[in-house]
């Protein structure tokens, strides 16, 4: 029904943890008890992208974007804004570049201004549990599109002309895969379409943002892709730690069963299709193919060795094929809009569009599309406003698969192959900035022990060379390492890089391997000096107390759990250094900030 | 269970559907039987994958349980601190049962908890405190 105000509450899971759910209650409240609820329609959105802004609201017709929101400004909202018009100042977005400049209108926000958005294109602007909606923008039309005037093959061949790549991390030519699943023969003619949605990848949330913010377009690419393969039974294998993207994946696929969308004979055509959903459990190596089809198949999820690959021999030994999330949402604006028009964005070997998680150090952190080619630099200044506190030191890209590029690399584009020779990755699209106040040894570390956790253990090199790494990472932290070590790393990372079985053992060295190469110095400075000069490493660092500084309060001394600091109001504090357990606590209370977080390790100089 | 067809293909949805209902929140060595005696399957079978993946719980846990995740972004902003303040403040309740997780992917409003099915962004001492207390009364809520 039309009402004079549009209310967009963003309800991604982002905005959801920092309390949309509370905000909507109590506008839908006021909204009833101010006796307007006939003119204001209140509507859930899915991720509208500045995540680290939420919760969000867009008020519409005027387009104005609320920043920040807690359930108390429901109150000015309402009676400012819905009731007298008045934009409530305080809660809007502010442009740094301009001094003191609130930005009233959404399309001015620059966090979107350089954004090119054609996956995300709607997401966090419908309702994603409306078909209607979705139907609204031309939803469903590429698949009318595709069912009325083309074959299968002219499909796979607009897809080629786009150039589009599997946006899941990998990088392959989608037409070819759908080419090699369209050729293979089943004897039963059974073949299936499964969308992986097992975004396990830390840092990245662009495929939960996708299947919660645009459920039917992702839908309706599977069904593309499904018809172009011969594919008549589709399934979305998605991970268990996203209960509302697999909530709004189940209505969208019953609500289009109800519009005669999915079933037998769909809008009038031979084209049968039907999708189920399936959830996983918490294991990050589901997101590797084959071990995806043993969980769907209801396994442990281990992968299997390729050939024979799901194209010929997949779920149930049927021809299958997978596709990333994002991949299915460009599907039909490819479709719609020509490959031509697709190819005609990004760069010469990656075309179109690709969706990042943008998180860590920068102003801006959430979910951006930028044109493929954009390079680092752009990527962080231009779209994520620059570096939130500190100096740039490192991005990683790729998450545990990826690596971490430098200042140096700043001018680098992020396409598949540029950043693959750098021995970063495109990976499912996370981007994590970080500070000169991070410790590349351990941020390698971290990554390791992310994958260690996560093999599955079926093969060895995976399995016993992660931790044969993790232990001599682990002495270098603790400051035991020896330079023999670095070699070490290098041979074994190589040896698991050539000989696991799967892709998340073949890409688990590359964070220590990228950062050993980038970042040689540090590692350098941790064995021989014995100093992690980003203070992270508690072995490589000692406190100290500053007698200039030290107003003899006590405080430190009162918190200290071993009871190393002692000293009197005159005399000031001292640190026993060999007691000192490195807890932090007496670093954290001082009110004079008179005690120091110092690099190196200290054999008590003080005395 | 009979929500699912006695279909192999089903076990891990049967398995999140039975250790729901379990009041102690984890799959019983009964469970696993009930599901194997249900899908024909061997019990060992039905341990193997009950076993494999992290989310299910061979072990009895409380009726809350608080996963605080564990990846870089999540304890670049602090989560690791989260951790250790709640291991020292769940200790004595078994009605609240404490792990680790992986990526919960709402990394733009990071430190993140889970608990249940239930995500909270932005997360500091503060916070925890106070969503401890309604889970301690029995209520989901922040």
């Amino acid at each position: 029904m039309y009402k004079r105000v549009d209310i967009l509450l963003c309800f991604g899971s982002g905005c959801v943890s920092a309390g949309a759910r509370g905000i909507k209650e109590e506008l839908q409240r006021l909204v009833r008890e101010n006796k307007i609820d006939n003119e204001v329609n209140i509507i859930e959105t899915g991720c509208m992208g500045p995540c680290d802004y939420g919760p969000l609201m867009l008020i519409y017709p005027e387009g104005v974007f609320y920043k920040k929101l807690t359930p108390e400004d429901m109150k000015e909202v309402v009676e400012e804004h819905l009731i007298k018009g008045r934009v409530v100042e305080r809660l809007l977005m502010h442009d740094d570049t301009v001094a003191d400049r609130a930005i009233r209108n959404v399309e001015d926000v620059p966090f979107y201004k350089n954004q090119t958005k054609v996956a995300l294109k709607y997401c966090g602007y419908l309702n994603p549990e409306s078909l209607e909606e979705y139907v609204a923008v031309d939803g469903y039309s590429a698949l009318g599109k595709v069912l009325e005037e083309m074959k299968p093959e002219d499909v796979i061949n607009e897809i080629k002309i786009s150039g589009i790549r599997g946006r899941g991390g990998g990088g392959f030519p989608t037409h070819l895969k759908w080419s090699f699943a369209r050729s293979a023969k089943s004897e039963d003619g059974v073949k299936y379409m499964i969308c992986n949605g097992d975004e396990g990848d830390p840092g990245a949330f662009m495929d939960r943002s996708l299947l919660e913010g645009d459920p039917h377009r992702v839908l309706e690419g599977m069904m593309i892709g499904a018809y172009a393969i011969g594919a008549s039974k589709g399934y979305f294998y998605i991970r268990a730690e996203y209960p509302l993207a697999i909530e709004r994946i189940k209505l969208a696929i019953s609500k289009a069963r109800e519009y005669g969308l999915i079933g037998d004979n769909i809008l009038g055509s031979d084209f049968c299709f039907d999708a189920e959903v399936r959830t996983g459990a918490g294991a990050f190596v589901c997101g590797e193919e084959t071990a995806l089809i043993s969980s769907i198949e209801g396994k442990r999820g281990h992968p299997k060795p390729k050939p024979p690959f799901p194209a010929n021999k997949g779920l149930w030994d049927k021809p299958s094929n997978i596709n990333n999330v994002e991949t299915f949402a460009n599907i039909s604006s490819i479709i719609l809009n020509g490959g031509q028009w697709f190819a005609s964005m990004g760069t010469e070997k990656s075309k179109g569009t690709k969706v990042f998680a943008l998180t860590g150090d920068v102003k801006n952190t959430g979910l951006v599309e930028v044109p493929m080619g954009i390079t680092i630099g752009e990527l962080i200044d231009n779209v994520g406003g620059g570096i939130s506190k500190g100096n740039f030191k490192a991005v990683q890209l790729g998450g545990p698969s990826g690596g971490c590029l430098t200042k140096e690399h700043w001018d680098v584009p992020i396409d598949y192959d540029s950043l693959t020779a750098k021995g970063a990755m495109m990976g499912s699209g996370g981007v994590i900035v970080m500070n000169d106040s991070k410790c590349m040894v351990n941020v390698a570390k971290f990554f390791l022990e992310f994958s260690l956790e996560e093999s599955c253990g079926k093969c060895s090199p995976c399995r016993v060379g992660l931790k044969h790494m993790h232990n001599i990472l682990e002495k270098i932290t603790s400051g035991q390492g020896c330079m023999e070590d670095l070699d070490e790393l290098e041979s074994v990372g190589k040896l698991i890089k050539a000989t696991s079985l799967c892709g998340l053992g073949q890409s688990a060295p590359n964070p220590v391997l990228s950062t050993m190469k980038y970042f040689r110095n540090e590692y350098e400075a941790h064995i021989k000096d014995k100093r992690c000069d980003a203070l992270v490493c508690t072995e490589l660092l000692h406190f100290n107390i500053n007698k200039d500084k030290c107003v003899g309060c006590s405080l430190c001394a009162k918190k200290c759990p071993v009871n190393c600091i002692s000293g009197s109001r005159e005399e000031k504090f001292d640190i026993a250094q060999d007691a000192c357990i490195k807890c932090g606590n007496c670093h954290d209370v001082c009110p004079v900030k008179a005690v120091e977080k110092l690099a190196g390790k200290v054999e008590c100089e003080e005395e | 269970m009979n929500k699912y067809l006695p279909e192999k293909e089903n076990i891990l949805e049967i398995l999140h559907l039975v250790q729901n209902a379990n009041p102690k929140n984890f799959l019983s060595k009964e469970d696993l039987a009930e599901v194997a005696n249900y899908l024909h399957l061997p019990y060992n079978q039905v341990y193997s994958v009950a076993s494999f993946y992290s989310m299910f719980s061979l072990k009895p846990r409380g009726k809350f349980v608080i996963k605080v995740c564990q990846s870089p972004h999540c304890v670049v902003n602090g989560s690791d601190n989260l951790l250790d303040f709640l291991k020292k403040r769940v200790k004595k309740n078994p009605e609240i049962s404490l792990e680790e997780c992986q990526c919960l992917g709402v990394c733009g409003n990071s430190p993140v908890v889970l608990v249940n099915d239930k995500i909270y962004g932005d997360m500091d001492k503060e916070k925890l405190e106070k969503l401890l207390k309604n889970l301690e009364g029995g209520k989901n809520v922040l």
